[in-house]
């Protein structure tokens, strides 16, 4: 490394992340002086754009906004609008909705852990460069997220942007043979998985622990993914999502077209490890043991075994999901009538990065006046940069150019999701 | 024996000339001497490409890209070739795109026997509907290309002989 007053390093572009950002990272001396996550991205006014649409358009307009998680905008839009007209919808049909859910979480996970995340731990530059010496591991991989897809096509109609999800249900219900069909194909998944949580808790992490709160919705006696009990695992909070916004606040940044949130003062962190966190006594039997064996104990703060928390996670939506199909008896209608009225409605759910929050204020034929939407990334966001300060200080002895990759590595550690527009972070290290 | 082949027609409709792909899908569904013809239009996530060409004889795949060529030109490419071309292409919106998936299916040994992409140099890929006057007068000649391909016989002998 090099110790002079100034230095003004640019990163090389990095892979593997949703969205278009670049870090920068100042030094002074060697002491971190400033961490931005710069996020650039065209800012895309879905809220602004669902102002004036019907009540029934938000799952599929949200849906839009992301193509990794386009369930998890149709699960919240629909359990926000469905709390503004004073309705729940629960029994068989909010089990498809979980379904749909196990699938999302299934093939993003997927995604995220073998083609994103597992190179860096293996020492390759991307998923085709470790392909050719982990091809059994790669091709499991593509066979778990193939799976997630084609449990999103049965219940959602499509595997990207589903098209079968309506404010009180679905448009059209699987029928008991196709969702039998799945099993099969689930049991080898569930083995799968487990094969995952083994290799990748073999692989080494670096020591890091992250000092933030973590907040995800708690369901009781269930792991969560559709619910309304939003919980720190610090358990200085417990609210219902009416009273999300209350306690969190959300902030322009210069240095960013995404919004930052931070909870009392504070940065936290959501998706994976704060699910863990919460609910971790909830996980599914083979899950359980599985997480046990890798070593994960009560709580993970390491944001490096994320990989680890995700792949169990993995094995948590395929037990559910063969829990839901071997119970599965159609409920009687597709949908349930959702009859429009004035008011407001909240609704949270766990997309597979973290907890999302919507909010519809709703006039009395359904118009929508007002929408306001909090996706995890942006939660992430000042906890990103928050380890990142730390981190860099931690590591300051190291090269740029050593630096510079082991803070991309980090960034890729949330599985942040910028936006589905582009497809690059740069990373800049500035000594001066 | 009938050839699996498949068309992909790859991009996002609401991104201008992105949708060129789908243009393409649409005209082969709309003629009869396409009847035949196996089409489908893809947002371009590449762990699906791979899983919807594994077992093809051939896939032929329609694209947008941006290399520099002027609008409305038809880059045509074999699988060799392809990783380059399809790589060039902005349209790609998520970890793995198309021309990641094309490495990754050849290190995999998961490539159809024959892959033909035609990419479409693109002059507008804003947000929107419509493609710019360029791009759409080669939807025609790609169509025309794209059929010619999946008439041309496979080097495979048929069945029985």
């Amino acid at each position: 490394m090099t110790h002079s007053a100034t230095r003004t390093i640019d990163g090389t572009p990095i892979g593997r992340v949703e969205g278009e950002g670049r870090l920068r990272i100042e030094l002074h001396a060697g002491a971190v002086a400033s961490v931005e996550l710069r996020i650039f991205e065209p800012p895309r006014f879905f809220e602004a754009l669902l102002r004036g649409r019907a009540y029934t358009e938000p799952p599929d307009i949200t849906a839009r906004i992301c193509g990794i998680c386009p369930v998890a905008y149709q699960m919240s839009a629909c359990a926000a609008i469905e709390d503004a007209c004073g309705m729940t919808v629960g029994g068989g049909l909010a089990e498809l909705r979980r379904l749909l859910y196990c699938g999302e979480w299934l093939e993003s996970h997927a995604l995220h852990v073998y083609m994103l995340h597992a190179p860096d731990f293996l020492g390759y530059d991307g998923a085709v460069a470790m392909a050719r010496d982990h091809r059994s591991d790669v091709e499991r991989g593509l066979r778990l997220k193939r799976l997630g897809n084609r449990i999103m096509e049965v219940v959602g109609g499509r595997a990207i942007h589903p098209v079968n999800v309506r404010v009180g249900g679905f448009y059209r219900l699987p029928t008991a043979g196709e969702l039998g069909e799945l099993v099969h194909e689930l049991r080898w998944a569930l083995g799968a998985a487990m094969a995952t949580v083994e290799w990748v808790s073999g692989f080494r992490a670096p020591a890091f622990e992250g000092d933030w709160d973590l907040i995800a919705l708690a369901e009781p006696g269930a792991y969560p993914s559709l619910g309304r009990s939003v919980q720190a695992s610090s358990g200085r909070l417990d609210i219902d999502a009416a009273d999300f916004l209350a306690h969190v606040h959300e902030r322009h940044v210069a240095h960013s077209t995404a919004l930052h949130s931070s909870w009392a003062g504070g940065e936290y962190l959501v998706g994976a490890l704060a699910r863990y966190a919460i609910s971790h006594a909830a996980l599914p039997p083979q899950a359980a043991m599985a997480a046990r064996d890798a070593g994960l104990g009560e709580m993970c703060r390491n944001p490096f075994q994320s990989i680890v928390v995700r792949s169990v996670e993995m094995m948590v939506a395929c037990e559910e999901a063969m829990r839901i199909i071997d119970g599965y008896e159609a409920p009687r209608t597709p949908s349930v009538q959702v009859a429009p009225r004035a008011g407001v409605g909240h609704g949270v759910s766990e997309a597979p990065r973290g907890l999302l929050y919507h909010r519809y204020e709703l006039a009395a034929d359904g118009t929508i006046a007002s929408a306001t939407i909090v996706p995890p990334t942006s939660q992430n966001q000042a906890a990103i940069e928050h380890d990142l300060r730390r981190f860099a200080a931690e590591n300051s002895g190291l090269d740029d150019a050593t630096l510079a990759t082991r803070c991309e590595q980090l960034v890729r550690c949330y599985d942040p999701c910028i936006s589905c527009a582009t497809h690059f972070l740069d990373v800049q290290v500035l000594r001066r | 024996m009938v050839a699996t082949a498949l068309v992909i027609g790859i991009g996002n409709p609401y991104r201008r000339d992105d949708g060129v792909g789908g243009a393409v899908v649409a005209r082969l569904r709309g003629d009869p001497a396409a009847a035949h013809v196996d089409a489908v239009e893809e947002p371009g996530d590449g762990t699906r490409l791979m899983s919807l060409w594994r077992s093809r004889d051939l896939v032929v795949i329609v694209d947008a890209a941006v290399s520099g060529a002027p609008p409305g030109t038809v880059h045509r490419v074999e699988h060799a070739e392809g990783a380059a071309v399809a790589g060039a292409s902005p349209v790609s919106s998520h970890g793995i795109g198309v021309g990641a998936a094309i490495a990754l299916a050849e290190v995999l040994g998961a490539l159809p026997r024959r892959m033909v992409i035609f990419a479409v140099e693109a002059a507008d890929l804003d947000t929107g509907l419509g493609l710019s006057p360029r791009v759409e007068h080669a939807v025609a000649c790609v169509t025309h290309a794209v059929l010619a391909e999946v008439r041309r016989p496979s080097d495979q002998p048929p069945l029985g002989t």
